[in-house]
């Protein structure tokens, strides 16, 4: 072999080295530490300048890659932002100013990931307690003699907002086992329910509904990094 | 061709994988037999081509059953390999047999469906309800009862002597409707659902098992059908406080 082919031959090694290495320094490396405060607030306030972030209550990690950081600002606002790890950076997902509960489906394919998210005023008096639902209504039909018939639905799960007025929650067990047998996802079942899917009621000391101004109106802004579902406020009447 | 997004159960894929065995058995006896030879591998990339085909499809049971029309491939192969003397001649065997591979495939489909029935009965509950060991209930409604434990011993034990009724679910809604004092959602005749239940190997199918509020009764639901089955014990036990 001549030299000139050996160079060739070895540059053409090394550029395939260096490229491998490269793609999965860019896609596959473990992320880094969370930016820092002040990073995050710049990035939220350069995304949804409405939100006026002043201060990251906390981050709160849901796996390696996603992360979730309450903030507020200096008159009042408590609002949500989601991080997401992607291209060897942690990326600002979503912010909204409304703190309401809302679904981040990390994996929508795989329901034990996702997490309901919130952050309201704990100087909302009247607010004591959430209540979170999986609801599905009753169904049938006939055709011919094959008969279909789908059970209600109602799963539900009680959080104290004395001691958790902003929180990321992973669905119960149950509600996982549910949600994946396929009481979200069956095709045939999406044509007739009326209120799909998750929703929550604001409760007061006394178990009467509430309501919460604060955390329902505001504005936000969504990349495509995160899909957030929107949880319904119902009655108490719908879920009895 | 079987589409793999469609089908993911044994009887389906087996019949698939046997198809591809006989043609290429077909494709070494006319290679072996043919005087004037292409290279192996030219035989088998016409023998490809001739599987690109116009079909109609229709869905029957649940399968798309495709049926050719056109031998789009041997026509494209024809007007490439023409226009050389005596070339076609060495192709022209294995395109068509290509294109009669779709008639191969064609009647696995239509195997596959009478067989799949016969393999896994869709009214036998030990279909569904193959592997019991893992499973427990979940209360999916608030009149059904916290904490409730599966009697799984029970459950396997009932399993060959359960009987089959039939689904009725207009009386089962007004029935519900009617206990419900004006609230839709008051009562539910199957306020539990079976988790951990693994159906029969391969069938494909993962059912969703909802378990009457008496525990004597199990409602099958697949894609497809429904079945409904009554035990003669419950099989749900007052359970420790979780």
């Amino acid at each position: 072999m001549t030299g000139k082919k050996k160079a060739i031959i070895a540059g053409a090694v090394l550029l395939l080295l260096g490229g491998s290495l490269a793609i999965y320094w860019f896609y596959f490396s473990e992320p880094n530490a969370l930016p820092g405060q002040d990073q995050m607030i710049t990035e939220i306030n350069g995304l949804l300048p409405e939100a006026d972030a002043w201060e990251i209550q906390e981050t709160i990690m849901v796996d390696n890659e996603h992360a979730v950081a309450p903030f507020t600002s200096k008159d009042g606002i408590y609002g949500v932002s989601s991080w997401v790890w992607k291209h060897h950076e942690w990326k600002l997902g979503s912010v909204r100013t409304n703190g309401e509960p809302k679904i981040w489906k990390v994996d929508p394919d795989d329901p034990a990931t996702y997490r309901i998210v919130w952050n309201i005023d704990p100087a909302e008096e009247s607010l004591d307690t959430l209540n979170f639902f999986f609801v599905r209504e009753r169904y049938w039909s006939v055709s011919g003699d094959r008969h279909q018939y789908d059970p209600s639905i109602q799963l539900k799960k009680e959080v104290s907002f004395r001691e958790h007025p902003y929180g990321v929650m992973k669905l119960p067990d149950d509600w996982t086992a549910v949600v994946e047998s396929g009481a979200e996802g069956n095709p045939r079942e999406v044509v007739h329910r009326s209120y799909p899917g998750f929703q929550w009621i604001p409760l007061d000391e006394n178990g009467e509904e509430t309501f919460l101004d604060s955390a329902v109106n505001g504005s936000s802004y969504h990349t495509g990094l995160v899909e957030e579902e929107h949880m319904m406020i119902v009655n108490l009447e719908e879920v009895e | 061709m079987l589409n793999f997004n469609y089908v993911t159960d044994a009887v389906s894929i087996g019949l698939y994988v046997l198809s591809w065995v006989l043609i290429g058995l077909l494709v070494l006896k006319i290679y072996r037999r043919q005087q004037v030879k292409p290279r192996w591998w030219k035989a088998a990339v016409a023998t490809l081509a001739g599987i690109v085909t116009f079909t109609i499809n229709w869905e029957l049971s649940g399968e798309l059953v495709k049926i050719p029309i056109l031998p789009l491939g041997v026509w494209i192969l024809y007007g490439i390999l023409k226009r050389k003397e005596d070339r076609w001649d060495k192709y022209r065997s294995f395109a068509w047999l290509g294109f009669a591979s779709n008639f191969v495939f064609l009647a696995a489909t239509l195997i596959s469906i009478p067989l799949y029935s016969l393999v896994y009965p869709e009214s036998d509950a030990a279909t569904h309800i193959a592997d019991a060991d893992n499973a427990s209930v979940v209360a999916i409604h608030p009149s059904g009862e916290d904490g409730l434990i599966l009697d799984k011993d029970r459950l396997i034990d009932q399993l060959p002597s359960m009987d089959q009724e039939k689904v009725e679910s207009d009386v089962w809604y007004n029935q519900m409707y009617r206990k419900s004092e004006g609230k839709r959602n008051k009562n539910e005749r199957f306020p539990y659902q079976l988790i951990g239940v693994s159906s029969k190997w391969g069938s494909g199918v993962k059912p969703v098992i909802y378990l009457e509020d008496d525990g004597k009764g199990i409602l099958i639901t697949t894609p497809d059908e429904q079945s409904y089955f009554r035990f003669n014990q419950s099989i749900l036990q007052e359970g420790m406080a979780r």
